[in-house]
């Protein structure tokens, strides 16, 4: 179990800060989405905690410790940026052998786990976007670190290996820290257990994310006949759309249409809770 | 004990970056390599002090230093500024690699391991000299056998004092050229090129005295004037060493 803490951090680039007293304190072994829009401060986040920014005031602690003075606290954090960080003119087990030999763990390992075979004796010039993404976020599993910062681990890929992905990410913590950004809110629900916000480079929300409840909740009803007569709903496209306060209403307005006889073939939620939150910002 | 065995794992690796690094160099563009090869045999062939056909030799001949006697001893050494040039050379594919791994994320990669500006700036510097030194131990083992086949070990002393002060000045001018070009590269905000008439300009700090020195000074002097000049060249480029991280912050190190 560890606990990273940010107290009153200002960071940014060429002194100018982007994060504006950012504080909160992690210490639950889960997923802590990163949500904001575009700018908002998330990458500079993800660099303040990983130690490549120098925060410009206050401090990153790990564990109780600054982060800042201690190469090797600093190193039991791993970070996935936007960028492969890969060298191109190697092959794909050459590249995560570099990394091994830098930073320990076995290059057979990770290819195992992201199904790398195929690509294993290919040169990383040679892969799609969608294939080096792959390759970088082996290198990340390379060795096992007490902190994970993912920017937006499934960009490029394609759903299958995405899910595959938030599979091994949520394996991951069960016993780690880790901190996942996404522009998806689908995916950000669904692999989250708590919700960071950052809107313009300060924190709008630290929560868990199921203590986050929408004013209204949008449920879309697939039915063999018409319910407009039934419940409150109205026809949107090939949904009956419902308007609730609270989830309880959803089971109640179902119960209702079932004992008229109507077959209730799909209900979902349309919205996303997160989006309330991040619309604001956007 | 533990700590020990990490630091001992560490400082293997650290040398085993090195050696990657400088060999990823040299594949990322074979043409200064080939270029520094050539200039190598160049050197060999004509500026030996041993060779038959060395064009000092034809310098001094030709009567360009007849109104300086004392000056016509150090006509050889006028090798050595060609000895540094190819091993300056070299410095430029390390350089591109530094500003490539900038570009794709690899050096932010390496500062979120744990690493500073100063650990990375000596990754690429050690690369360098690396390169440049098992290129002088090369050439400097075929001219010294090129020596000793044309005139035995009488001719062994000039070139042991050209492939020396040439060595010094090589390597102090390639640590310079080094951290002067990756701290530019740093500090450029997006890519602006100009890195390798650059490198050019500023290796020709440490060669350009070399064509002049053999001409003003005896033999005995010109040779103190070189290992002064290197000297001075290596003083500047650690104190840039000593700086880098507090010269350049380590965002400058982002793609």
């Amino acid at each position: 179990m560890h606990t990273l803490e940010l107290e009153n951090v200002d960071s940014g680039y060429n002194l100018k800060p982007v994060l504006h007293n950012v504080s909160f304190r992690a210490s639950e072994s889960s997923v802590y989405v990163v949500l904001g829009p575009n700018g908002a401060g998330k990458t500079t986040l993800f660099r303040t905690i990983a130690g490549i920014l120098e925060t410009l005031s206050g401090r990153v602690l790990l564990d109780g410790k600054e982060l800042e003075a201690s190469k090797k606290l600093r190193s039991s954090i791993n970070y996935l940026s936007h960028y492969n960080a890969l060298p191109e003119e190697m092959t794909v087990y050459n590249a995560l052998e570099f990394y091994a030999n830098m930073e320990g763990g076995d290059p057979q390992e990770v290819v195992d786990l992201l199904k790398l075979n195929e690509l294993s004796g290919k040169r990383v010039s040679d892969l799609s976007q969608g294939q080096k993404k792959r390759v970088s976020i082996a290198k990340v599993f390379l060795k096992e670190r007490a902190v994970y910062l993912l920017d937006e681990p499934t960009a490029n890929l394609d759903p299958g290996l995405s899910k595959e992905i938030r599979d091994i990410v949520l394996q991951l913590s069960k016993d780690k820290l880790v901190l996942y950004s996404s522009h998806n809110l689908y995916e950000a629900s669904d692999i989250g257990t708590n919700l960071i916000l950052i809107k313009d480079g300060k924190l709008a929300t630290f929560d868990k994310i199921s203590n986050i409840r929408s004013k209204s909740y949008r449920v879309g009803i697939k039915a063999s006949e018409d319910i407009t007569n039934v419940v409150d709903a109205k026809k949107d496209g090939e949904y009956y759309v419902l308007d609730v306060s609270k989830p309880e209403e959803a089971g109640m307005a179902l119960r209702k249409i079932v004992e008229k006889g109507i077959l209730v073939t799909e209900m979902r939620e349309l919205d996303n809770p997160l989006q309330e939150l991040f619309g604001e910002g956007g | 004990m533990a700590q020990m065995q990490e630091m001992t794992n560490g400082s293997g690796n650290g040398r085993n970056q090195v050696i990657v690094t400088a060999g990823r160099a040299l594949g990322i563009n074979r043409f200064y390599l080939a270029y520094a090869i050539m200039m190598g045999f160049g050197v060999l062939v004509f500026l030996n002090p041993s060779s038959s056909i060395r064009i000092t030799s034809l310098i001094s001949t030709a009567g360009i230093t007849s109104g300086a006697a004392n000056a016509k001893a150090a006509i050889p050494l006028l090798a050595v500024p060609f000895t540094v040039l190819p091993m300056m050379m070299l410095t430029t594919p390390v350089v591109v690699l530094f500003a490539y791994d900038k570009s794709n994320g690899m050096l932010e990669y390496l500062l979120s391991l744990g690493t500073t500006q100063r650990d990375i700036y000596l990754r690429y510097l050690d690369a360098a000299l690396l390169d440049a030194v098992v290129y002088l131990l090369f050439f400097g083992a075929l001219n010294a056998l090129y020596s000793y086949i044309q005139s035995g070990t009488g001719g062994l002393s000039t070139t042991g004092v050209i492939l020396g002060t040439g060595g010094l000045i090589a390597v102090s001018t390639v640590a310079f050229i080094m951290m002067v070009m990756m701290i530019f590269s740093s500090l450029q905000k997006s890519r602006a090129g100009g890195n390798q008439p650059l490198a050019m300009t500023l290796g020709l700090v440490g060669v350009f005295p070399g064509y002049f020195i053999p001409f003003l000074f005896q033999y005995n002097t010109a040779v103190e004037v070189e290992i002064v000049e290197g000297a001075l060249i290596a003083a500047i480029a650690l104190v840039l060493v000593a700086l880098s991280g507090r010269l350049v912050r380590r965002e400058k190190l982002l793609p």
